[in-house]
């Protein structure tokens, strides 16, 4: 699943850390969804898509197979 | 805070063992038995302890540190790496372990083959407990 979080983020300026400190959740996981190496929970879905003012739809993309 | 309650409650279980690892020791002594296998035991419960007591004071020495380390145990993708290495290590050690069964076998050491069949029974009849009650909860 491809997401655009890192787009978002620099958008709004914020640095991993920043985003990773809201969220709960660590720098290496915020790293690990840039790079869409690990998909995110639906709850943390939610809380980053309440972070950037956003539907979860709208920050990941989702992919049929 | 919650993880703080957490953290008080590890200590005071690394306290208690503490105290168990000294009860031990101070035992085998009593009975001139140091260096034993209860003397062994207790210095590593007292080993044990003594980190865990050590972590706890480094962890609660400010709310920025604590919440570092509440972040890090509580992280879903470490908790999805820890899930995934465990059942990398089940599947290694029951392969291992049958690999072990039949070599042995082979080998005519029927005695340590069978007791390697036991724990690997008793773990598949552990891992199917375990299936179960997870499959209630969820």
């Amino acid at each position: 699943m491809k997401n655009r979080i890192k787009e978002l983020r620099r958008q709004k300026s914020a640095t991993q850390d920043d985003l990773a400190g809201a969220v709960g959740v660590t720098r290496q996981t915020i790293i690990s969804l840039e790079n869409g190496r690990y998909n995110a929970s639906l709850q943390l879905a939610h809380k980053i898509a309440v972070y950037f003012g956003l539907r979860i739809e709208d920050v990941f993309l989702f992919e049929e197979d | 805070m919650e993880y703080k309650e957490k953290l008080k409650k590890r200590l005071y279980i690394a306290i208690a063992y503490l105290v168990l690892g000294a009860a031990m020791i101070a035992g085998a002594a009593v009975t001139k038995n140091v260096g034993d296998f209860m003397s062994s035991l207790g210095l590593m419960l007292i080993v044990v302890a003594a980190v865990r007591i050590r972590n706890y004071f480094i962890i609660t020495k400010n709310e920025q540190t604590m919440r570092k380390y509440e972040i890090a145990e509580t992280d879903e993708r470490n908790l999805a790496i820890i899930s995934r290495a465990r059942s990398a290590a089940f599947s290694a050690f029951v392969l291992l372990s049958g690999a072990a069964v039949l070599v042995l076998s082979l080998l005519e050491q029927h005695e340590a083959a069978r007791w390697i069949s036991y724990s690997l029974l008793l773990l598949v009849v552990l891992y199917w407990v375990a299936y179960w009650v997870i499959r209630k909860r969820l």
